[in-house]
Order: structure tokens, then C-alpha cells, then sequence
């Protein structure tokens, strides 16, 4: 869809009143985005294949870059939008002056322009489908093309404006904001006419992902897809700031998002596990008088928790596969996450117990635990990284299993996850999933949803059983997409949950987390339900 | 179809979106994809489920 408003952002605004779009052009639109897609995913495959033979490529720097190249072909998903409502209230909402000082609006109110306009819509939408249903069902015999069919392009015909959809006075009073933040937030992510016109592929910087507001006869614009506003505010607001060399808020953002991103971990990790278990921002000894810090430290028993997050930007340069900044967010992201969570998660499970609060801060009482559990957290989603990430330590050398999870992804798995039992028992799985990836992922989302049905055992039970030692995991995110699509239209619905049987569950919340044995526990515990050859 | 044959193909589809939105309305075309898109409707079959 990004392509189609790219593609049609090369051209210059369209003069006089032209055609309408009919129902025939939007249908084959559809049929030829789709051909589209899979041409130029044929195309990489291609090019790859080429370049595996002339070269030593083949390493999982080279899986990430063209895991990268593959992402960067469709629409940008970050997160759900509850989730990156969540993170953009936590990053711009510290900055509301500076940016109603520099900017005329705050980004922290994006959330509720999006939120306007979408029921806007939906309310006109809503309108016509009713229409198209009480039109009499004799009107429609003899039509050369199926009723329904019709009946839908009629509502979606008349569901988009051709001179634009919307204006800020409707906006700013849907949304309950001043209409010159509106008026300004709009211009700051309008994209005007003409402004790409040699844009002509998939692949290709595109204004329109970052920039996604049409402009209109004057006064009135189309947000086509309106949501993605949400899914790209960080990377838009850094190339905002960078544009219009507002340097120094530039660097109070990059500043904003490392504070939100720990502070967010630390929030989740307190909602699931309590305040008392969790430790944030501690230090430990490194020896020769040093201390280093770990983000946060979740005690459960003689187990813990052991987490860091990364606030870091991914670069654009990466999403299209360039090789050298792969290998440089590899390090930075990455790598140095794992070093320094095993450098924690070592010094810990050795017995150490000299903990005390950040800078120099007073001592923290704590009692050595015999086994961790990292995960390092990342602001950006880095999936290609996820999926590679055991491969490319081990080819770095770098610290053994840890679960890499990017911010929104952690949000979705605590708020679905919400017993610490549950939590506890998702981590480990996915950090020992790290270390022998018998299961090849592609998104938490369909991670998270085989392990609500049967916590993964239906997969590993096929492992060793076919010609390869690696299952590829199917889509089982569908329970997820649909909870969280109601969620976002304000729906009152069922939150997904962790499938057990009666009894067990009693019997897992029964555990004292806080005993030695509480993480072994839960782990027998739930791998005794899970198959029937346990003992 | 691979390399050489996929961007020749690649090609030829892009020419053929750009002729539709120089002769419509870019505006009511875009809108209008991004609404069966997202409706979940991507096609004549799906449009039943979603009026009944």
C-alpha cells in the first residue's frame, strides 16, 4: 500500500476535476500491487542466489541483510497499536514543551489525531454499508458482476473523498486538540505532490511510509492509512529534527527514548512480577574497584531475571540491506546487549551477592540464586536480528542464549502473560530456543500464539522427525491480531490465555516465587501438562 | 521466475499502476485501495462475508 501512495506522490497534483477512481481500476490496483510483491521478493531471492555463488556469502550477517531487504518490501508493522501508543506517550510526552516551543504541536498527541480520523471514517463507512443493506436485493439481479461485490465498491466508492477526507477543524474537534496543532502536526507529516519523481520500486526510499498525509483542494487532506502515522513516529521524528537541523531537540529525543525504554521495561517487569522482585538500574562489581550496570534484575527464588534494554535507532541503511551497518547495529544492539547481560547473568549465577543501586547508590540486599535468564531488550523492532541472533553470537563469539525481544513485543507478551509463572516460563522457553533453535521464528506474535495453545510442545515434538532439524514455526497469531484489533476500536473483549487444564493453573499460582526451586518448579510443572510421556 | 525476468516484470506492473493514477483521481485511487486493504476485503470473494 506504501508503494501505491509512493508511487503516486512522483507525480504532480492533479489538476481540474479527473476521473474518478472506479471500482475496476481499484481492483486491478489490488491484482497489481500483489504481482508486485512477489516479483520483487523473486527478484532478491534472485540476486541473492547470484551473490552465494560468487562469494562467500552465507554467514547470518548476510541472513539479517536479506531478512532486512524482504521486511523493507511491505508496510512497516512495529508493534500493536495499544503498545506503541504506550511508547510514544512515554518518549514525547517528557518533551510536550520543547516540541509546542519548536514544532507548534507534541507528537504524544498523534495517538488521538490518528484515533479521530479513523472513526471519522468508520462512521461513514458505517453509513453507507447500511445503505448498501437496505437496498433492495431486486435492484441488483442481472448486474455482470457478483451483488455483493458491488454493493462494497459502492461504499467504498463513496467512502473516500476526491478532494481529501478530512479537514483540521474536523480533526482538532473529534480529536478535542487546538486546531493550529492540528493544522500543524498535519503539515509536519504531509507529503507534497511531485516531491519523488523518480520513484519507481518496491525497495526504494519511499516519503510516503514517514509522510503519509495527501494534501487535498485547499484545506482539506487524506490520511490513507492513517495508523501507519503511529507505527513510523519515531523514525519520522528523526528525520524531522535532522531536516530541519533542530539539533538540540534531536538530541533530548534520542535522550527521551533511552529513559522510556527503560523505564518501560522496568514498569512491565513491576506489573508481572511486583515491585519487591524487581531491581532496576543496579551494579555489581567487575573487579579493580569497577562496578558495571545492569538494566534491571527480576528475583524470582534461587532464579533471576537478568535484563537489558536498548533505546538505540536502527538505520535506515540497514532496513535496505546495506552490509556494513547490519554488521554495526549487530554490535551495538545487539552483541553488546548479550555481553553485557551474560557479563550480569554470570557474575550472578557464580554466587555474587555485592549488589547496590546505581552510582555509587546503597547497598541492595540480595541472596545468590543458582541459575539466570537474560533477555535484552530493544526500542526498534529488529526482527531479522531476532531470527539470526544466536547464529550471528555464536559467530561473534558473543554471550550465549539470550531472548531479544523488541519494546512493543515485550508490552504484548506481559499483558497477555500476566501471572509470573507465565512470564517466567515464555522467557526461558524463548532464550532456550535461542540456544538450539530447533524452532525457526519469524515474529513474537506467532511465538507467543502456539505457546498460548500448547506452550510450543506440538512443534518440538516434530523436531529430529523430519529431513531437517529445524520446524519451521507457521501463523498463529490470529487470536492476538484479532484481541488487539478490538482492543484498538474500543472493544470489550476476552483476553487471549494461557491454555491448561483446570487445576494446574491453581496449582502454578500456588508456588511461592519467592522459594528456591519456584523457577525448576514451574517448568516441570508445565512440561508435565504438556506431554503425556512425562513422568 | 527469477533476476533479470522478475525485474522486467516488476517493471512492466509499476508501468501500469502509474498509467491508472495519471488517468484517475490519485487521491479517490489511493483511498479507495487502502480501504479494501485494510477493510480485510482484498478481493470480490471476501466482499459477501463482509455485507452479511
Amino acid at each position: 500500500m506504501e508503494f501505491l501512495g509512493g508511487l503516486s506522490l512522483s507525480l504532480s497534483q492533479p489538476e481540474g476535476e479527473p476521473e474518478p477512481a472506479g471500482p475496476y481500476d481499484v481492483q486491478r490496483c489490488l491484482e497489481l500491487l500483489d504481482g508486485l510483491l512477489g516479483a520483487e521478493r523473486d527478484r532478491l531471492l534472485g540476486e541473492e542466489a547470484s551473490s552465494a555463488e560468487s562469494s562467500s556469502a552465507g554467514s547470518a550477517l548476510d541472513e539479517v541483510r536479506f531478512m532486512a531487504r524482504l521486511e523493507h518490501l511491505t508496510d512497516r508493522t512495529q508493534g500493536f497499536t495499544p503498545h506503541l501508543e504506550q511508547m510514544i506517550d512515554a518518549v514525547f510526552e517528557p518533551l510536550r514543551g520543547e516540541c509546542l516551543t519548536t514544532l507548534g504541536f507534541c507528537p504524544a498527541d498523534l495517538p488521538r489525531v490518528v484515533r479521530a480520523h479513523v472513526s471519522a471514517r468508520q462512521e461513514v463507512f458505517q453509513g453507507r454499508l447500511e445503505q448498501a443493506r437496505s437496498i433492495p436485493k431486486s435492484q441488483l439481479k442481472g448486474l455482470p458482476v457478483p451483488e455483493e461485490w458491488a454493493l462494497m465498491s459502492w461504499v467504498i466508492f463513496g467512502l473516500v473523498n476526491p478532494r481529501g477526507d478530512t479537514t483540521t477543524q474536523e480533526l482538532a474537534g473529534r480529536a478535542g486538540l487546538a486546531e493550529r496543532d492540528v493544522r500543524a502536526a498535519l503539515e509536519a507529516l504531509t507529503s507534497e505532490w511531485g516531491c519523488q519523481p523518480g520513484f519507481r520500486h518496491l525497495g526504494s526510499p519511499n516519503r510516503f511510509r514517514r509522510y503519509p498525509v495527501l494534501r487535498g483542494t485547499p484545506g482539506r487532506y487524506s490520511i490513507p492509512l492513517a495508523w501507519s502515522i503511529l507505527h513510523e513516529v519515531f523514525g519520522w521524528f528523526r528525520d524531522l529534527t535532522s531536516a530541519q537541523a533542530l539539533e538540540p531537540l534531536r538530541r533530548q529525543y534520542h535522550q527521551a527514548r533511552a529513559a522510556a525504554t527503560e523505564t518501560l521495561v522496568t514498569q512491565t517487569l513491576v506489573e508481572v512480577f511486583g515491585n519487591d522482585r524487581v531491581l532496576s538500574n543496579v551494579e555489581y562489581p567487575i573487579g579493580g574497584g569497577n562496578w558495571a550496570e545492569v538494566d534491571a534484575v527480576v528475583r524470582l527464588g534461587d532464579h533471576a531475571l537478568v535484563v537489558e534494554a536498548k533505546g538505540h535507532a536502527i538505520s535506515d541503511r540497514f532496513r535496505v540491506g546495506d552490509t556494513d551497518y547490519a554488521e554495526f547495529h549487530f554490535l551495538d544492539v545487539v552483541s553488546k546487549a548479550f555481553s553485557q547481560s551474560d557479563r550480569a547473568a554470570r557474575y550472578l549465577a557464580e554466587g555474587g551477592d555485592k549488589l547496590r543501586m546505581k552510582d555509587g547508590g546503597p547497598r541492595v540486599e540480595w541472596t545468590p540464586v543458582a541459575g539466570t535468564t537474560r533477555v535484552a531488550v530493544s526500542f526498534e523492532r529488529i526482527d531479522p536480528f531476532v531470527l539470526a541472533a544466536t547464529r550471528l553470537a555464536a559467530e561473534h563469539q558473543s554471550a550465549p542464549p539470550t531472548w531479544v525481544v523488541c519494546l512493543a513485543d515485550l508490552l504484548m507478551v506481559a499483558d497477555i502473560l500476566r501471572e509470573p509463572y507465565e512470564f517466567y516460563a515464555y522467557a526461558a522457553l524463548r532464550a532456550e530456543l535461542a540456544a538450539d533453535p530447533v524452532v525457526a521464528l519469524l515474529s513474537e506474535a506467532d511465538v507467543l500464539g502456539a505457546f498460548l495453545n500448547d506452550r510450543l510442545e506440538s512443534y518440538r515434538r516434530l523436531v529430529g522427525r523430519g529431513p531437517t532439524s529445524v520446524v519451521m514455526l507457521d501463523h498463529h497469531s490470529q487470536e492476538l491480531n484479532a484481541y488487539y484489533s478490538a482492543v484498538t476500536a474500543g472493544l470489550s473483549v476476552e483476553r487471549p490465555a494461557l491454555r491448561l487444564p483446570a487445576g494446574i493453573a491453581d496449582s502454578l499460582r500456588g508456588l511461592d516465587a519467592d522459594s528456591p526451586g519456584w523457577a525448576a518448579d514451574v517448568r516441570r510443572l508445565l512440561a508435565r501438562q504438556s506431554n503425556s510421556d512425562a513422568p | 521466475m527469477r533476476g533479470q525476468a522478475a525485474a522486467q516484470h516488476a517493471e512492466a506492473l509499476v508501468a501500469e499502476l502509474l498509467k491508472i493514477l495519471q488517468r484517475v483521481n490519485p487521491l479517490h485511487l489511493v483511498g479507495q485501495v487502502s480501504a479494501w486493504a485494510t477493510a480485510g476485503i482484498p478481493d470480490r470473494d471476501d466482499a459477501e462475508s463482509a455485507l452479511a
